[in-house]
């Protein structure tokens, strides 16, 4: 115990004075090419818990959300664009994006614990789930669609009668925003008894 | 030559960049994420403006 502490003393003491056997140009140069090196990997990494690999490579992911997801417009369509699992459910910019990587450590709680591990589990929480998300469009202005669908780009003589109409009125005064009227688009709706709750529960 | 204290300050750096700085890193950016998660919960959620 003693040595122990007497060797900590001898770095701390060493970390507090000039080194004499290493340059300031050793050790400024080598500290900058390791922040480098870091910043590389902590950006890989946190793009590597952004794809949709990652996201579906737990059952609970893959086996409901994701084959949902598989039969809409957003993942299979003529034009070859696809919007993947963050590209709606994690914001882009850092701050949020952050912020949501730290609230999944509740997700790795609700793995580790079986929340949603089996199908009716999901299903009795599918609401829950569908309402969180729909919040969040709804607080964001829809931030997560209109990353790719520009309103000022939409050619209304193109959309169906009903679209046109919709758009060009609540959606352009910004009384209304996309989730308000496209719920259910990419995963199934929760579905509901005659008495209001979700089947499967 | 003191080789001990060479070996000491080469120990030292060592751990400063690899072990310490990136540590330290992660804590403060993981440490700020959770306090926009907690600032979210209460102000609800970000209006992306």
């Amino acid at each position: 115990m003693h040595s122990l502490i007497d060797l900590l003393k001898r770095y701390w003491r060493t970390i507090r004075r000039p080194s004499v056997y290493y340059s300031l140009g050793f050790l400024t140069v080598g500290g900058f090419i390791a922040g480098i090196l870091f910043w590389g990997g902590f950006n890989t990494l946190l793009e590597a818990t952004n794809t949709q690999t990652f996201c579906t490579g737990c059952h609970e992911m893959h086996d409901n959300v994701y084959q949902e997801l598989r039969a809409t417009i957003h993942y299979t369509n003529r034009s070859g664009v696809r919007a993947k699992c963050p590209d709606c459910h994690v914001p882009h910019k850092w701050t949020n994006k952050i912020a949501r990587k730290m609230q999944a450590s509740k997700e790795v709680w609700g793995k580790v614990f079986g929340s949603i591990d089996t199908r009716e589990k999901f299903l009795e929480k599918r609401k829950e789930l569908a309402a969180r998300e729909w919040a969040r469009l709804k607080a964001n202005d829809s931030l997560e669609c209109r990353n790719c669908h520009e309103f000022d780009y939409m050619d209304f003589t193109r959309q169906s009668k009903r679209a046109s109409e919709a758009h060009s009125t609540s959606l352009e005064r910004g009384e209304k925003t996309c989730i308000d009227c496209h719920k259910g688009i990419a995963h199934r709706l929760p579905e509901l008894t005659p008495e209001g709750r979700p089947v499967g529960g | 030559m003191d080789e001990q204290r060479k070996t000491e300050e080469r120990r030292s750096f060592v751990f400063l960049t690899v072990v310490m700085a990136p540590v330290l890193t992660v804590m403060v950016v993981s440490g700020y994420g959770f306090a926009v998660w907690i600032y979210q919960l209460l102000a609800g959620p970000p209006t992306g403006g």
